[in-house]
């Protein structure tokens, strides 16, 4: 399997399979965003993926990271604890915020096909992250806040790969 | 995020380069809206340096495409990369907005 330009980038980690990583952000801002993005890339390559996979990564936590941001903490900023475990074949994200409970899956995907009068800014976080991993699981927690846990699995060799390395026809949320 | 700005006649068109995410798009947001200010609505984003986008940059595309539009003007693309062109066809811009393969077929489309 071709590497991603991650692995390039982080060709000096030699630690072996499974790996952990992890932020625990007690002020999560957006500025923070470059820091998740390279925990992802250096799960990604740890786990084996290629390019596409690596773009599924970044998109999907991207969009999970701003929408916590921008809808669960009034202001941008709030807690946010984030997991990353890469395994051979699987990488899993899980982010924990102590915003006001939310189950991505009541949000509906806006119409693909709306006319631009007829499209407003936003709406397309969840739906994005919905197809570009394999399962979103959302969990409230006892003393308040949520648990969202992505899971991608990454092609094995010699199998078909995915277009683009976002999943087409899915839309599952769980 | 490097932008650059070239002035082809009436049309400006804009090159980007690197990720469009949480924390650059603000910047491509402000290039863009500079540009409507300043009376440029025909407007090229050339984006073959750019290998990543969120739903953050479709707002930026969309905000854009309604300003221009609404002064007659118009938001175009070129060289638009396989993971960037996924987001534009999930959700469905692509139906909204015209691509095109090269910057000069982008420039050239204004003067049909």
């Amino acid at each position: 399997m071709a590497g991603c330009d991650g692995c390039k980038r982080f060709a000096t980690v030699t630690t072996p399979l499974p790996v952990a990583g992890g932020i625990v952000l007690g002020a999560a801002h957006m500025s923070d965003l470059p820091a998740l993005m390279h925990l992802v890339e250096q799960a990604c390559c740890q786990a084996g993926g290629d390019d596409d996979t690596l773009f599924s990564l970044r998109l999907a936590a991207e969009e999970v990271f701003t929408n916590i941001l921008e809808y669960g903490y009034p202001g941008g900023a709030g807690p946010i604890t984030i997991h990353i475990d890469a395994q051979p074949g699987q990488v899993r994200i899980r982010f924990i915020d102590a915003a006001p409970r939310f189950d991505p899956a009541t949000v509906a995907a806006p119409r693909r096909d709306a006319p631009l009068e007829e499209r407003e800014v936003g709406g397309w976080g969840w739906h994005f992250v919905r197809q570009a991993v394999d399962s979103v699981e959302w969990e409230p927690r006892e003393q308040g806040g949520n648990l969202f846990t992505l899971v991608k699995s990454l092609p094995v060799a010699g199998s078909p790969q995915q277009g683009a390395g976002v999943n087409e026809h899915r839309n599952s949320t769980a | 995020m490097n932008i650059e700005i070239q002035q082809r006649e009436h049309v400006a068109v804009i090159c980007v380069v690197g990720s469009v995410d949480g924390m650059t798009a603000p910047m491509l947001m402000a290039e863009f809206h500079t540009c409507v200010e300043s009376g440029n609505v025909h407007l090229v984003a050339d984006l073959a340096g750019v290998d990543y986008t969120s739903s953050v940059g479709l707002r930026a595309l969309l905000a854009t495409l309604k300003e221009t539009r609404l002064q007659g003007g118009d938001l175009r693309l070129s060289n638009v990369t396989p993971h960037v062109l996924k987001v534009l066809e999930l959700s469905g811009f692509t139906s909204i907005m015209k691509l095109y393969d090269d910057v000069e077929s982008a420039v050239d489309s204004y003067a049909v």
